[in-house]
């Protein structure tokens, strides 16, 4: 059974490494091990959003069943987005789940996940806070996930203004990710966010 | 020759009743009437996941020496849709035509062979040797997917003696009945019509040795790689969609069994327990359910077993919860108390709850098992240390799965979390419910706690 999977890994492997238009696309694939169970992708956040200029991190595990059954993906890298768990990085996407077929490919997933990026779908949230956020205040929810990008995925730039409020936080003795997490909650009121913390 | 149907009607062995090779399914439930003095209109034979019909022959069925039905017992005043499903109407071959040549393949070059203990080994083909068109499962001597042979002959007297007086042109010519006509040369016989067989190709013929034909099964002349490990092997099975995704012979067998796993076949009304494309296409579904076969004989029982199951359970029947039996049952009405009869050795004599299959009780079905398990049921237990053991034992199983499950609020199947998000689907009757409300999953549920 195992064989089977391990075989079709190795391909798709060479495949996505040679393929052109998923380096167009800045997605790139690497093993995690010599066994073929474990792979680490990582995709670019696409021009014109929130997560331009930030890389993102996925886990991917490969069943043994593979690829009968889905790859289990999830987001290492913290991001703030209506579809993304913001705790556990879990995605809910229906390729993954009941839309995946056998001659499904690993260019074709890391496409549809940056996709996921550039189009968020609020009305089929994984993270409800993020997504009332995106329904309610777009700018916000812009300059969150904008902030969020600079924090954990590598943006060069970021907004002062957000920037100072974690540290204020910070300095008070809270965990970062925690403040930072409470602040995206309460839409950035450091005394919204103080209280949520303790609460 | 004798002429054996094997016949289970639990997950016991199988018992072999002797019948005349030409004589039809009701003579066999006259049979497994007589064995468990059972009136014949409360048996159901159950193969592949279908009914067969009464006046079915063995022949039509595709039934050969030693095979194995299931038999399931239907209460009699419940009306089963009647579901006239003798022989599989169309054999789903869509666009192919295949010409049809006598010529058998060259002596002793055969493409592939099972080697001991192994699964499938292909050897390539060198160009120019792809001659073998027709695929059987050989179910008397090689157990085995193997080169299988086309024969004709004569409908009414069964020889080899039909002159047909146009070809077949296609699979539909060779499999349903009654397309081919022709004249009979044997002396006394007026048959007219030409009836089509295949034999495996490998072993010398025997006296009964029809074998079914695997008619997705093709040699891999176009050279396609397999559809999941890409590899291009000499043998594949082509399914009946648009785009013919092609799976190796090795992925077939595993892309089966992960569905079988997970209970992920479709009971489909005209053809019986089957999947589809595993490249997710419509229609895409196996029409001949012979293609199982290649599974083995261990998970073809088992896909037999699955396929009655899921027969009994979507026409409102149940299974003997009881270790050891799991007979079907079709029970009338909407009583919660059924009884596996024992009646000639048929049933077991468990009492049971039709909805949460444990011993009978009145009122709700959780508060009699959690009051069932605390009860001290000690002094039956005192005489036979044995029996305590296993009856403290049998306790913990239970009390654990109460603990660790719900049941699925459609079918009341006990149901296990074990990652994942909220929205659960049942894997035994596709019911979408959520762990929080226990309730059909909704919009809602989706908004206030899809995960967490």
């Amino acid at each position: 059974m195992a064989n089977i999977a391990t075989a079709r890994i190795k391909r798709e492997f060479k495949e996505v490494v040679k393929s052109e238009e998923v380096a167009k696309c800045n997605i790139k694939l690497e093993l995690k091990n010599d066994s073929f169970t474990e792979l680490r992708g990582e995709i670019a956040g696409p021009p014109d959003t929130p997560y331009e200029g930030g890389n993102f991190i996925l886990d991917i595990q490969i069943p043994a069943t593979y690829p009968f059954n889905p790859p289990v993906v999830k987001f290492v890298t913290k991001i703030w987005h209506p579809n993304i768990s913001s705790v556990t990085g879990a995605v809910c996407l229906d390729i993954l789940k009941d839309q995946w077929w056998v001659t499904s490919v690993f260019d074709y997933i890391c496409l549809s996940f940056q996709a996921l990026l550039a189009a968020p779908e609020p009305d089929d949230p994984q993270d409800a806070v993020v997504a009332n956020q995106y329904k309610e205040s777009k700018d916000e929810f812009k300059n969150t996930a904008r902030h969020w990008t600079y924090a954990y995925a590598g943006r060069p730039t970021a907004s002062a203004e957000y920037d100072s409020k974690v540290e204020q936080l910070k300095n008070m003795g809270f965990d970062e990710h925690k403040a930072r997490v409470a602040l995206s909650t309460k839409h950035w009121i450091v005394e919204q966010a103080m209280e949520h913390i303790l609460s | 020759m004798k002429f054996f149907v094997n016949v289970r009607y639990n997950t016991c062995q199988p018992v072999p009743l002797e019948v005349d090779r030409i004589a039809t399914i009701l003579t066999l439930k006259e049979k497994i009437g007589t064995r468990y003095q059972l009136p014949v209109d409360e048996i159901r034979v159950i193969f592949q996941g279908r009914e067969l019909s009464d006046n079915a022959t063995f022949e039509q069925c595709d039934l050969g020496n030693h095979s194995c039905v299931h038999a399931v017992r239907h209460s009699p005043s419940v009306q089963l849709r009647q579901r006239p499903l003798d022989i599989p109407k169309s054999q789903g071959l869509n666009s192919i035509r295949e010409v049809i040549t006598d010529t058998p393949p060259p002596g002793g070059q055969y493409l592939y062979y099972k080697p001991p203990g192994g699964w499938y080994l292909h050897i390539q083909p060198p160009k120019g040797l792809y001659r073998v068109r027709f695929h059987v499962y050989c179910r008397s001597v090689c157990h085995n997917v193997q080169p299988g042979k086309l024969r004709v002959r004569c409908s009414k007297c069964k020889q080899g003696t039909l002159t047909v007086s146009q070809g077949p042109t296609e699979w539909g010519d060779v499999m349903v009945p009654g397309r081919i006509h022709g004249e009979c040369q044997s002396e006394g016989c007026d048959g007219t019509v030409a009836e089509f067989y295949f034999k495996c190709a490998v072993h010398p013929s025997l006296e009964d040795d029809s074998a079914p034909v695997l008619d997705l099964v093709r040699t891999n002349s176009l050279e396609v790689p397999c559809a999941a490990c890409t590899d291009t092997v000499s043998l594949v099975l082509v399914f009946p969609c648009s785009a013919g995704h092609a799976l190796c012979l090795d992925c077939f067998r595993t892309y089966c069994i992960t569905k079988l796993n997970s209970r992920a076949f479709t009971q489909l009304p005209d053809v019986g327990y089957s999947l589809e494309c595993p490249a997710g296409c419509v229609n895409s579904h196996i029409r001949n359910p012979h293609h199982f076969r290649i599974l083995g004989d261990e998970q073809y029982t088992r896909y037999q077993r699955l396929a009655t199951e899921e027969y009994v359970l979507q026409n409102g029947g149940v299974l003997c919860p009881s270790p050891g039996c799991g007979a079907g049952l079709l029970p009338e009405g909407e009583d919660n108390r059924v009884v596996c009869e024992k009646q000639g050795g048929f049933g077991c004599g468990f009492e049971f709850c039709r909805y949460c299959h444990e011993t009978y009780h009145e009122g709700d079905c959780r508060t009699s098992l959690l009051a069932a398990i605390s009860a001290d049921s000690g002094d039956d237990y005192r005489l036979d240390p044995e029996n305590a053991l296993r009856a403290q034992w049998e306790k913990q199983s239970k009390l654990t799965i109460v603990q660790t499950t719900k049941a699925c609020p459609k079918c009341n199947a006990p149901t296990e979390k074990s990652g994942g998000c909220m929205h659960m689907k049942c894997a035994l009757c596709c019911f979408q419910w959520c762990w929080i409300c226990c309730k059909e999953w909704t919009r809602d549920c989706q908004a206030d706690h899809w995960f967490g």
